[in-house]
């Protein structure tokens, strides 16, 4: 409610020279649907909003077996856009129809856990960000992108511009689990990849979220995987494995003690889903 | 800033604040269809079509829709009935949703049907599926969406060109053989995945199933006649308290307290006064001790005065500290950010089972305080009674069982939070228009607080935006009078959605403690009930909650010797209060789960066991003959109950007998980790509370035949104005169009003690008839003497009103007009109007049989509710789509306590989910299938031989839900919410042992 002034640049060069120029007394809004809530709580009280939506970061395209996704693009741009169907149903699951409407592929990547969602799907997909400023640009995998709970590599006079995500090469789950279908935090959300030559796995991506400070990759678990064969006793061991090496958090929504316990489950039941 | 943008068709050019939402944007320059329910984008009250996409306007920076195009629902269907202009067509979700009963409160109804409108222009084929998903981001709290879908549906059908059948309430009786059949509903996967189980049946129409016991000759009562005030709100017309503007209002806010219990060691408010902008800081230095109570209850007020608009003293987080009046929203929260207060921090009882204890703070210490049980002990209020010899009966009975039972601190969620605007008029009455369930005991309760005679205050009450009880409560009207008292100028204040959770009230949480004694044959011989009832910071309702929880609860299963004990504790929590159901739900949560626990330890059948205990018609009421309220009570026999033919017929529609002991319905096929249960909870409620409810209405004859009703009682959306309509429609011989009905306002409408208790159809509609009655004799008095003056005498007994016109025996008529006209200016002129007051020396309960089905995922605990059947009889229904209306979305209010909703304390006493999100309310797409069966007795006593429809369906669902769980698991959850981490927990302990 103190914000004085905004803006809303027309381009990705205005948008990285206003960020150039005001720094982080300006908040960078895409959606908006992480930032006005917590300004209308009074917990936010930025000077200075920039809006992207009209910063030409809308858009998805398939270009040499990759997806292409510009940070702006909503939620609902890509439950249906048909690319990749891992995406579109990580989409679907997050908010209701309007929220889907304004929320953003950029924005999910900095939503709090439980949020993020999205991001896990990025995560398990290798998902590669092109990360600009007034200086330049430069691409990080979104595996390096968070550092802590709300902290990210992003220096403050860069954007997210742009998000790359390989076309899956194997198979793939998403499971949301949370207390009801859509629209609710997630008490553990679990993205899978798995590369299969028979039953055999030969590349294993399994990310969390709801589960540590931001969307993680359960990398003992994927060790595990790589080169197993993906039979009951893999899965099994692979869920324990995850459920272990996460790092959950107690809220509203469920404890750590529980949350753990349903990584397993689901965990389980994600890869359980590619065997099948 | 200027912005330029299309608003509904038209080029407009608005001036906004950089940070201004949309939401403020568009109500300040008079959209006042779009609504406020959350500040976070989670509720959709605010759901407005950017470029014909529906998005969230309170997340949205105005700003932001420069050179967009944004529909509302004021661009939504033609203007109606504009004089010589004729009316334009609404559009076709407009007239569903009027038609089908989707709009109880109307609040969400302009998010619902924007929405609605984007889904239909992409797919004018919708599925259920589909609509209830496109829906699921509009929160409603009173519907249990059944409607709405409907609604949605018939829309999308009509604009296809299809026919669609008309609402109609022909042929309801009896229930022919096979009624009940429905196809077999396919188990699904329930927690993930998100795109919804696609199994959900599509009901064509929104009349519930009737079994009616007599043909009725009536022509309005009975009948789905529409909702009186369904027009405007369907257009988004501005109906609701803060849909107004006065010029200089000033908007008010409060300064919470962020700790459990705290003095306020110094306070000072000198940096929060200077700052421009800033009319008034009050503290509790500024304005008059006087200690009062929010409980909108009749004198003289029950609950302890125990309350002051401000203190020294804050008694939970979200206390009031200070308040402010500031020419924006922006100042004011600045200025209470300006305001330095040192806090003496005290320490604080946060658990009900701590608050009695020896070395327990004192919550209440202060000595101005008045009607407290016994304050050392902080103990608001005691209950106790007894009837027949308890310890001797369970001496003799063969089986004694025992329990404790727990119920949560839930709130009711309006989606219109608590909003109030005061100012002076120009005869210097203060003026209060509020989202009140309680106009007059507001006036009454303010007027002492405030330093003014009743007769100096007016208060307004407009459309509602739902209460369920919450509103009962005189919350906000204080402090926002105090600061337009303390700036001469208008005030507005409303609660955010944080401030609802945090700052409101809440459902009284119960640990109840059961002890059952039982014979061989199944007969109950004892029953006693303890009550440790959590009141919170302050004790309002906290004595007649509990005492009802007695009332309803321990008169069900009509034992020869009861025992009743209740002890109302104060903790530093947000206080609690009215919540629909008042006390019951928590006692048939204990009493039902606990029945359940009989019935499988012992090997009795649940129907059985239960039609053998139960009250039956005849009997006396048991508690009426020592309990009314703190009152004089005065025994009540059973006149009508219908509770065997609601137990059949529900049992039929859920096919109980095919699926309980049935293992084989227990497992879903091909998914070994999931399991199905049935469970039943038989409850009854009561109607109005006897001897003291009193309601009046006022009726005026017009020109043309038309009749203005004036009522006391308060519609908070469930329809009350509708049915109260429809009685006098039915004695005056009119259809209810011909009424201007208005309610209420303290200085125009009679006097009614307000929406609760389950009163207003059977006491407000007892007052209506009686004067709709009179008028009728004066009308027929002029017909006849008009009528005799042209042919063959008539007396005015012979005369009947039907079809707008008083009738002789001959076949002649005169029209209503015709005899208001010779009324009011030819011949003996008088005005044809009357009053009518009732108040009733009984309260006939209404009685219902609550079935569930549910899917336990025994690897997650998670639990899906899949069907609610309830069952209800209620005398005769005036109006059953409005009385199935109430049923439906009470029942999946019961569902949200019984499942997933609680609010979530930190070891500081703060509420950690005070927002829509976390604090799980049911949506479009996550509701269970409902069913709702009226079985019709004729109450004698009541309006056309009514009862009240309004709490019972709160009272069923959770236990219902539990013994199904049990059913399907074997695990016996007694603490309610059942959210899956408690029961897997139980499953685990199962187990292990």
């Amino acid at each position: 409610m103190t914000t004085r002034e905004y803006f809303l640049p027309r381009s990705l060069d205005e948008a990285v020279g206003l960020l150039a120029e005001h720094g982080p007394s300006l908040l960078v809004m895409s959606g908006g649907t992480l930032a006005m809530p917590l300004i209308n709580e009074g917990v936010s009280m930025p000077e200075m909003v920039m809006g992207l939506r009209r910063a030409g970061l809308s858009y998805l395209e398939r270009v040499n077996g990759s997806l292409i996704v510009g940070a702006a693009t909503t939620l609902s741009q890509v439950v249906g856009f048909e690319a990749i169907p891992v995406l579109q149903e990580a989409a679907y699951n997050i908010g209701g129809w309007a929220i889907r409407n304004m929320g953003t592929v950029g924005g999910n990547l900095f939503a709090p856990p439980p949020g993020g969602d999205f991001a896990v799907a990025l995560l398990a997909l290798d998902a590669q960000l092109k990360l600009v400023s007034a200086r330049g640009e430069r691409t990080l995998p979104l595996a390096e992108f968070y550092t802590g709970f709300m902290t990210t590599a992003l220096e403050p006079d860069e954007l997210v511009a742009e998000i790359r995500v390989p076309v899956p090469a194997g198979r793939t789950a998403y499971l949301k689990y949370g207390r009801r279908h859509t629209n609710t935090p997630a008490v553990v959300t679990v993205a899978a990849h798995l590369v299969l030559n028979g039953k055999k796995v030969e590349d294993a991506r399994l990310a969390l979220n709801a589960v540590g400070p931001h969307p993680i990759r359960a990398t003992q678990a994927e060790a595990l995987l790589t080169g197993s064969t993906l039979d009951e006793e893999t899965i099994a061991a692979a869920a324990a494995a995850a459920a272990e090496e996460c790092e959950p958090f107690t809220d509203p929504i469920a404890s750590a003690w529980y949350r753990r316990r349903m990584v397993n489950v689901f965990v389980r039941r994600a890869l359980s889903q590619i065997a099948q | 800033m200027k912005i330029n943008f299309q608003l509904n068709g038209e080029d407009v050019t608005f001036d906004v604040a950089p940070g201004q939402t949309l939401l403020s944007a568009l109500r300040a320059h008079g959209l006042f269809g779009v609504k406020h329910g959350c500040d976070t984008g989670e509720c959709g009250a605010c759901a407005v079509l950017i470029d014909g996409t529906p998005m969230n306007s309170c997340v949205m920076l105005a700003a932001q829709v420069a050179g967009r195009s944004v529909t509302t629902i004021e661009g939504v269907g033609g203007e109606q009935m504009r004089g010589w202009r004729g009316s334009e067509p609404l559009h076709a979700l407009q007239t569903a949703f009027v038609e089908t009963g989707a709009i109880q409160c109307g609040y969400c109804t302009p998010g619902m049907i924007i929405t609605a409108k984007a889904l239909l222009d992409r797919e004018p084929n919708p599925s259920e599926e589909q609509v209830r998903e496109a829906l699921s981001g509009v929160l409603c709290r009173c519907t249990g969406y059944l409607k709405p879908v409907q609604a949605v549906l018939r829309a999308a059908a009509i604009l296809r060109g299809e026919e669609v059948p008309p609402i109609s309430q022909e042929g309801a009786i009896p229930a022919p053989p096979g009624l009940f059949e429905r196809p077999e509903r396919e188990a699904f996967e329930p927690p993930v995945m998100g795109r919804g189980d696609g199994q959900t049946l599509v009901k064509t129409t929104p009349m519930p199933t009737m079994i009616v016991t007599e043909e009725k000759q009536l022509r309005h009562v009975g009948k789905p006649e529409p909702k009186v005030d369904a027009l405007k709100l369907v257009q988004g017309k501005p109906a609701f308290t803060d849909d107004m503007e006065m010029r200089g209002m000033l908007v008010g806010k409060i300064l919470h307290s962020p700790y459990a219990h705290a003095r306020i060691k110094h306070i000072d408010v000198s940096k929060a006064r200077a700052l421009p902008g800033v009319h008034a800081v009050l503290t509790y230095k500024d304005i008059p001790r006087v200690a009062f109570t929010t409980a909108g209850q009749s004198d003289p007020e029950p609950s302890p005065h125990d309350n002051f608009s401000l203190d020294n003293k804050v008694r939970f987080v979200g206390d009031r500290v200070a308040a402010v009046a500031a020419e924006t929203e922006e100042i004011a929260l600045k200025a209470l950010d300006l305001i330095e207060v040192e806090y003496e921090v005290l320490p604080a009882v946060l658990d009900p089972r701590e608050s009695m204890k020896p070395d327990a703070p004192v919550i209440h210490d202060e000595e101005d305080s008045d009607g407290i049980a016994d304050r050392e002990r902080n103990l608001a209020a005691v209950i106790e009674w007894q009837l027949g010899d308890v310890e001797k009966a369970f001496e003799q009975a063969d089986h004694i069982i025992e329990g404790t039972y727990y119920s949560p601190k839930v709130q009711a969620t309006p989606i219109e939070p608590h909003v109030v605007v005061t100012w002076w008029d120009e005869d210097d009455r203060l003026v209060i228009r509020t989202s009140t369930q309680v106009p007059f005991h507001a006036r009454r309760i303010l007027a002492p607080v405030l330093g003014l005679p009743e007769k100096r205050i007016r208060v307004i009450k407009p459309r509602i935006g739902g209460g369920f009880g919450v509103k009962q409560e005189v919350l906000i009207e204080d402090i926002c009078a105090h600061l337009t008292i303390a700036t001469g100028r208008p005030v507005r204040m409303e609660y955010s959605r944080e401030e609802e959770f945090t700052a409101a009230r809440t459902r009284h949480p119960m640990y109840i403690t059961i002890r059952t004694g039982v014979m061989n044959d199944g007969t109950i011989v004892a029953n006693e009930m303890y009550i440790l009832s959590d009141t919170g910071a302050s004790g309002t309702h906290g004595m007649t909650v509990a005492g009802n929880t007695g009332h309803k609860a321990m008169s069900l299963y009509n034992a020869p010797n009861l025992k009743f004990h209740a002890d109302v504790v104060y903790t530093n929590r947000v206080p609690a209060g009215a919540y629909r159901g008042y006390g019951v739900p928590q006692g048939f949560w204990a009493l039902e789960v606990h029945t359940d626990r009989i019935v499988r330890e012992l090997g009795f059948d649940p129907l059985e066991f239960r039609l053998k205990n139960a009250i039956k018609v005849g009997d006396e009421h048991p508690v009426s003959k020592v309990w009314n309220e703190g009152r004089d009570a005065v025994p009540e026999i059973i006149e009508t109950c219908g509770l065997p033919e609601c137990a059949d017929q529900g049992a039929a529609a859920i096919r109980w007998y095919e699926r309980y002991n049935n293992p084989e319905w227990h497992q879903v096929p091909g998914k070994p980790h999931l399991r199905r249960g049935i469970g039943v909870a038989f409850v009854m409620q009561g109607t109005a509370i006897p001897n003291l409810d009193m309601g009046a209405a006022s009726i005026k004859m017009n020109d043309d035949g038309s009749f203005n009703l004036l009522v006391g009682a308060t519609d908070l959306g469930t329809g009350s104005d509708t049915v109260l309509t429809q009685m006098a429609a039915e004695i005056l011989g009119c259809p209810p169009e011909d009424f201007i009905t208005y309610s209420s306002d303290t200085d125009f409408t009679p006097f009614d003690k307000g929406a609760y208790a389950s009163s207003t159809t059977y006491i407000s509609g007892r007052a209506t008839v009686i004067a709709a009655e009179k008028v009728a004799e004066q009308i027929k008095e002029v017909a006849a003497r008009m009528l005799s003056a042209e042919g063959e005498a008539v007396e005015p007994e012979q005369i009947t009103l039907h079809d707008r016109a008083a009738w002789a025996p001959d076949g002649r008529s005169v029209t209503l007009r015709e005899v208001a006209l010779n009324s009011l200016h030819h011949e003996h002129q008088r005005q044809i109007m009357a009053v009518g007051s009732y108040v009733s020396p009984l309260s006939p309960p209404p009685f219902a049989a609550q079935y569930a089905t549910v899917t336990v995922d025994t690897e997650t605990g998670q639990i899906t509710v899949d069907e609610l059947v309830m069952a209800v009889e209620a005398g005769v229904i005036i109006n059953p789509v409005t009385a199935s209306g109430q049923i439906e979305g009470g029942m999946v209010q019961a569902a949200g306590y019984g499942v997933c909703e609680e609010l979530a304390y930190d070891e500081n006493g703060r509420i950690v989910n005070p927002r829509f999100g976390p604090y799980w309310i049911f949506r479009a797409d996550d509701v269970p299938d409902l069913t709702t069966i009226f079985i019709e007795t004729y109450e004698e006593s009541g309006p056309f031989g009514a009862k009240a429809v309004a709490e019972i369906p709160l009272d069923g669902a959770g236990p219902a839900i539990a013994n199904a769980v049990y059913d399907a698991v074997g695990v016996r959850i007694t603490d309610a919410p059942l959210y899956p981490e408690k029961v897997w927990r139980a499953l685990q302990a199962m187990k292990q042992s």
